[in-house]
């Protein structure tokens, strides 16, 4: 088995989420001495980790890992070969998103109405987040921050959006407060806070 | 591996007796010739153990952030140079 350059978005769940498939696979891949690690990576996994003291144990801990050397060749024969998936079509998938406007797009994705979504799903996220926050009604005022003219005018266009009941009624099932409401951290996680 | 010379100068000296069977062990397993070199090797990898064993286990232990699609986004949607 080849060793294999682990990204950011793996290490996430595997420090957040014991159980997840990602931590499984991590596990393995650090049983076997296969996982490896590069300058950037490692940036990105201590910077995600608040507090100073975890950051270094974990940062001790990775240095366990493969370290993978890199020269300015190695970086010009990645672009060439990004340029050649490219090229041939080939395309990261989509990045899931915590968003939820997002995730209400998600979870209808698989849905039996698919027809009668796809309006909504052509939509940009926010947008479609602000037309859901006007069709509450006329006492809500959304106030968007853009620092790009394309964005604010895809912001405006909400107002020409409208939502009908049956919109109304799924997004708000798909974003009750207490589905997307609740401390930041489980439990467990909370005891390292301020510690 | 750092070649031993580069490393820095040990601030303590510990002596350890090795039997025969261990030093041809210790030769063989690290294919290093000589037994203070194949010791080195063995720690070094031992270090490299324990460090992603322990590394597994402090997973659910690690507040980490889910912000880097959000920080890739600042970097796209960034200004640029003036």
């Amino acid at each position: 088995m080849r060793p294999v350059l682990i990204d950011t978005c793996i290490w996430v769940p595997f420090f957040n989420r014991p159980q997840s498939a990602e931590k499984k696979a991590v596990d393995a891949l650090l049983d076997d001495d296969l996982a490896v690690l590069i300058g950037p990576i490692v940036t990105e996994i201590l910077q995600g980790i608040p507090r100073e003291a975890q950051a270094n144990y974990v940062g001790s801990l990775l240095r366990g890992m493969r370290w993978l050397e890199t020269i300015w060749e190695d970086w010009i024969e990645a672009a060439r070969l990004g340029r050649r998936l490219a090229a041939a079509g080939h395309r990261l998938p989509p990045v899931r998103s915590s968003l939820p406007w997002r995730e209400f797009r998600r979870q209808h994705e698989c849905g039996s109405d698919r027809a009668k979504h796809r309006r909504l799903h052509r939509r940009k996220a926010k947008p479609g987040a602000l037309a859901w926050l006007l069709g509450k009604g006329d006492f809500i005022v959304p106030i968007p921050g853009t620092k790009r003219r394309k964005y604010l005018e895809e912001n405006a266009g909400a107002v020409d959006v409208k939502l009908s009941d049956d919109d109304m009624a799924r997004l708000e099932a798909a974003l009750r407060p207490e589905a997307v409401s609740g401390p930041r951290y489980n439990e467990k996680l909370m005891a390292w806070v301020d510690r | 591996m750092v070649p031993s010379e580069y490393l820095p100068l040990p601030s303590m000296i510990a002596t350890i007796n090795l039997n025969d069977d261990e030093v041809k062990d210790l030769r063989d397993l690290t294919q290093v010739g000589d037994v203070a070199g194949a010791v080195r090797r063995a720690l070094d990898e031992y270090r490299r153990y324990a460090r992603r064993m322990r590394l597994k286990e402090i997973s659910g232990q690690v507040a980490m952030d889910d912000n880097w699609p959000s920080l890739e986004a600042a970097e796209t949607d960034a200004p640029g140079p003036h």
